[in-house]
């Protein structure tokens, strides 16, 4: 299988084919991951990530190979992801979780995947505690728990300093942490049979 | 106490991470390929062209550096006015038009690649 780099190699040459290998490769994470930042937006998710790769072509010259190919294209996603939050003010996620609320969707989801129900309502349930922070906490957030970026590729990836990408990280986490918590605590007092009565 | 809720984040996070959906391409490739741009480097039109012109620059360099006639006694013009052309004059033109070519084959890359 030949490697990133001899497939950007290729694809600088006109070759279509070996882009087009390039995007086979790394869809899924790439897609995956703005799911998790879009509050899992199927639709929205796979349009930013159309708009990456066609960026990622355009700009294809510029990778340097200082960094892994798919480190450059989160760079490139991130700004996409960023600049489409703004320009929505931040409205699609919420509206796309109220109806991720149910169980209908997550069957879809299923269906779709072929993951587990379990898994599906997991990834979801994520994406759902990241969707209150804004899209530098939450970019930060994903990339270091879920990718297991360190704070300096996040920084480099997000283009902000590094404190910054700690402060997120500190943060974020201490607000998840106490909302765990929380919720732990109101299932545990929570009687659902009295409730509907 | 803290500990555990530490570890709770960073388990719900690796199990998410475990259960990742791998998502199928789906025809995904080929809807991006279809929205990239047709040409990402010149045209073959615009590099035939380029060819051309390097090709005869090419030509004209090497007439210049090794004439097939004295160009002392070159009278390119005598069917004209009888102007004569000296080597230094037709190297000046030669420089000049070199840089014209470079100077075109840069401005068509860039805006190529603005496209």
């Amino acid at each position: 299988m030949p490697s990133d780099r001899a497939l950007i190699a290729r694809a600088l040459k006109q070759d279509q084919h070996a882009f087009s290998e390039l995007v086979k490769r790394h869809q899924s994470a790439l897609r995956y991951s703005l799911r998790q930042l879009t509050g899992w937006d199927v639709s929205l998710a796979d349009d930013l990530a159309q708009e990456t790769f066609i960026r990622v072509y355009k700009n294809l010259n510029q990778y340097r190979g200082d960094s892994e190919f798919f480190t450059w294209v989160y760079r490139i996603a991130y700004r996409v992801f960023a600049a489409n939050y703004r320009s929505r003010q931040g409205q699609y996620s919420r509206q796309t979780l109220s109806l991720m609320d149910d169980d209908v969707h997550y069957e879809k989801l299923d269906s779709d995947s072929g993951n587990s129900l379990e898994n599906n309502r997991l990834q979801v349930e994520v994406s759902k505690m990241l969707e209150q922070f804004q899209p530098e906490q939450r970019a930060a957030l994903h990339l270091h728990l879920h990718r297991e970026y360190t704070h300096q590729e996040i920084a480099d990836i997000m283009n902000c300093p590094l404190g910054t990408v700690k402060s997120h990280i500190q943060r974020g986490k201490a607000k998840l942490r106490e909302q765990m918590q929380a919720r732990h605590e109101g299932e545990a007092g929570e009687v659902p049979t009295e409730k509907k009565q | 106490m803290r500990e555990q809720d530490q570890f709770d984040i960073d388990d719900l996070f690796a199990q998410a991470r475990k259960s990742e959906t791998v998502i199928d391409n789906d025809g995904f490739s080929d809807r991006v390929m279809s929205k990239l741009p047709k040409h990402q480097g010149l045209s073959s039109v615009a590099q035939a062209i380029i060819m051309t012109l390097a090709v005869l620059s090419g030509i004209a360099i090497v007439l210049a550096i090794l004439p097939p006639i004295p160009l002392a006694s070159l009278d390119i013009g005598s069917a004209v006015n009888g102007i004569k052309i000296s080597f230094v004059s037709l190297l000046v033109l030669y420089i000049a038009w070199m840089a014209v070519c470079l100077s075109s084959i840069g401005i068509a890359r860039s805006l190529s690649s603005r496209l």
